[in-house]
Parts: C-alpha cells; structure tokens; sequence
C-alpha cells in the first residue's frame, strides 16, 4: 500500500516537473529577451564604471542624452522621426538586406542597427532605394 | 618694557600660527592616509611594469529603476592585454556575450547573440584607445581605470580622501583594503598583499544619484606569466555576422536634438 503511494506521488511529482521547469525557463526567456533588456534602456539610474576624473564629463554628457530615455530609448511610437533611436525593435519587423546593408522593416518604417557603446540601438533612416 | 613683551609674545604666536597655516591647509586638501597612499603606488608601479597580463573577473553593474528597485547585472569577463597596443576583452552575462578587439589600429566589437559587428578607428595606444573608446564612442571596457598604464595618476585626479581600512581576504587571497572618497564617485580597492601588489576588488559607488549604485569587479584569477597568443586581437568576421556602425556624434547630437523636443 505504502509502496503503491509512494509510486502515484512520484510519478504526479515527475509528471509536474516538466510543466514547472517550463514555466520557469519561459519566465527567465521573456525576461532577458524582453523585460530585463527594456529595463536596460528605460528609466533607470545606472553606475559608473570608471573613477577617472577624464571620464567624468564624457559619462555626465552622455547620461544626459541616456537620462529621458523613458521617451526615446523605449518602444518605439506609432510615428517615429528619422534618426530615432531605439533600445528595441516593435513587433512583426522583417530584416532585408539592400546593397549589402541589412534594415529592419516594421510597418513602413525603416531601421538600422548601430552600437550605442556595448548596446545595440536601432535607429530610424529614410527607405532605402 | 612691558608692552614691548606682550607685543613680542603677541607676534610669535601669530608668527607660529603663520608659520602653521600652510601645512594646516595642505593637509585638508590631501587627506590620504600615507599607507593608501604607498599601497596604491606600489600597485601602480607593479602593473606599469607588466609586458601583457590576462585576467578572468565577475563584475557586478548596479541600475536603479524608476521604481526604487535595485537589479545587480553580473557578467563574467576575461581580459588579455598586451602593452603597447593590444587587447581581447570577452564578457558574458544574461544581457550580452560580447567581444572586443583592439590590435593598435581598430577597435572592433561583435555581439556573439546577434552576430553583429561595428568597426571603428582608433587611436594606436592602449591609454589613448581607452579615453577615446569612452568620449567618442560611448564604451567603457570593465574596469579600464586598472588597465591605464599610470594607474595611480588617473585614479588620483579627483580623490579628496584616502584610508587604509585594513586587511581582508578576497576570494581567499588576502589583500590590502583602500578606500578613497572623490567629488562624485567613491571607490574602493583590495590589493593583493605579498609580492605581487596586484588588484583583486574594486568597487566605484556612484553616490549622489539616487540608491547610489555601484559597479564592481572581482578579479579571480591574474596571470601575467602565461604569453598571449597573437591572433587572439584579430576579428575575422563569422559567416553569419553582418557589419553595423557605431552612432557617429552627429547622430548622438541628432538623438539629443530630438528628446529636447519630446521634452517640450
């Protein structure tokens, strides 16, 4: 009797490992490829890397352009000026490759991927002929 | 004869106190305890003198949300740097598996997730390559502060305090604890105590933004014995890797133009 118990709870506990683990990795996926890169880019205070006094004033400049990023380095608006850049792309954009550069097309906008720094930023160019 | 005493009296006191003033003021400008002082120095002096070195790390990036919350970015990064002119960084975390190359002519960095690469010229010295890679194109390399070749002047130039803390372990390694306060970061260091002053922590809390985060960098393993390879500084794009630009400063001025209206 013992035993037959022992084998329903084991075998309800192995059954329910896969959903769970699934659950988890589902989680952790959304939050690096979605969430947590967002995060990276919007409304955050983030640290120096550097102590030395000649980065001082290149870091404060630039977090100056990085600091309203809540407006610009987020997910981009139903119309977007050119030069615009972005932490992210919007959803349902086809890469296609024109003399040998690669754009992003979502919804008759056109982007480019360029490194911000370590980040890859997109930003909005004019349609390429 | 009696006025004369009292004004003598009153002349050497002023005159000590003259004599005084000078040192008074010297030492509340450069208030560094002279241990700090020499561990940093002999730090500094020990890595100047290194042909090439690699180095394994974690660092930690602290950022703060608009919520309050706290999150800690934690990458693992291996350095190999060879003076004058070259470098290999390799850091990997849950955001980014990301390389960069300098061989004293480009600089080229390859996102291994997104198999994109940009190349950018750059100036043909490693210290030289550093502040341009930070003012022109917006990368700080993990913990670049330590990889300069006068260490010691570049962290010196905004410090406005210095103490010895004492001594710690650092992942078993027992090491030297400096601290040192500056204008708008503070920052503290462990030293390796024993022949090789080499750095094994540092920590820069950035402290007047809010929840003052910080950046860290454990060094676990340091090895300046072992020779570099030579085409580890050379990029050869893969297959599937497709070219993109670093933003030029125009664009970034763009970017800026451009949030000053959003803002309005």
């Amino acid at each position: 009797m013992r035993l037959i118990l022992f084998v329903i709870i084991t075998g309800c506990f192995i059954l329910t490992l896969p959903v769970v683990q699934h659950n988890n990795t589902r989680h952790v996926m959304s939050l690096s490829s979605g969430k947590a890169y967002a995060y990276y880019g919007v409304g955050r205070r983030i640290a120096r890397r550097t102590a030395r006094r000649t980065a001082r004033r290149v870091v404060r400049r630039h977090s100056y352009y990085r600091a309203p990023a809540a407006v610009v380095y987020g997910a981009p608006a139903a119309a977007v000026a050119i030069g615009a850049t972005f932490a992210s792309l919007p959803s349902g954009c086809t890469s296609l490759v024109i003399n040998g550069l690669t754009y992003y097309h979502c919804g008759g906008t056109y982007y480019q991927a360029a490194y911000d720094g370590p980040n890859i930023v997109y930003v909005v160019v004019d349609p390429p002929r | 004869m009696n006025i004369s005493l009292k004004a003598g009296r009153l002349f050497c006191v002023f005159f000590v106190f003259y004599l005084l003033l000078p040192s008074i003021s010297y030492s509340e400008n450069s208030d560094i305890d002279p241990m700090a002082d020499k561990i940093l120095r002999q730090m500094s002096e020990y890595l100047k003198g290194l042909d090439h070195f690699i180095i394994r790390a974690e660092t930690a990036y602290e950022t703060v949300l608009d919520t309050g919350q706290k999150l800690t970015y934690l990458n693992q990064v291996s350095v190999y740097l060879q003076r004058p002119n070259r470098l290999y960084v390799h850091r990997t975390g849950m955001i980014r598996d990301q390389e960069i190359f300098y061989n004293g002519k480009t600089l080229t960095i390859f996102g291994r997730k997104k198999r994109l690469y940009a190349i950018a010229q750059v100036p043909p010295t490693l210290d030289s390559m550093f502040d341009y890679a930070i003012s022109q194109l917006h990368l700080t390399a993990p913990g670049s502060d330590l990889f300069y070749t006068d260490v010691y002047g570049g962290l010196m130039g905004d410090v406005e305090s210095g103490m010895y803390i004492g001594k710690n372990k650092v992942n078993g390694i027992m090491c030297h604890h400096l601290a040192y306060r500056g204008s708008e970061v503070d920052w503290q260091l462990w030293v390796e105590d024993g022949p090789c002053p080499i750095p094994r922590k540092y920590v820069i809390t950035t402290k007047w933004v809010t929840g003052a985060p910080e950046y860290s960098m454990t060094i676990l393993d340091f090895d300046s014995k072992t020779p570099i390879p030579g085409p580890i500084f050379i990029f050869k794009p893969p297959k599937d890797a497709k070219r993109v630009a670093f933003l030029t400063p125009s664009q970034i001025e763009r970017l800026k133009k451009h949030i000053k209206e959003q803002r309005k």
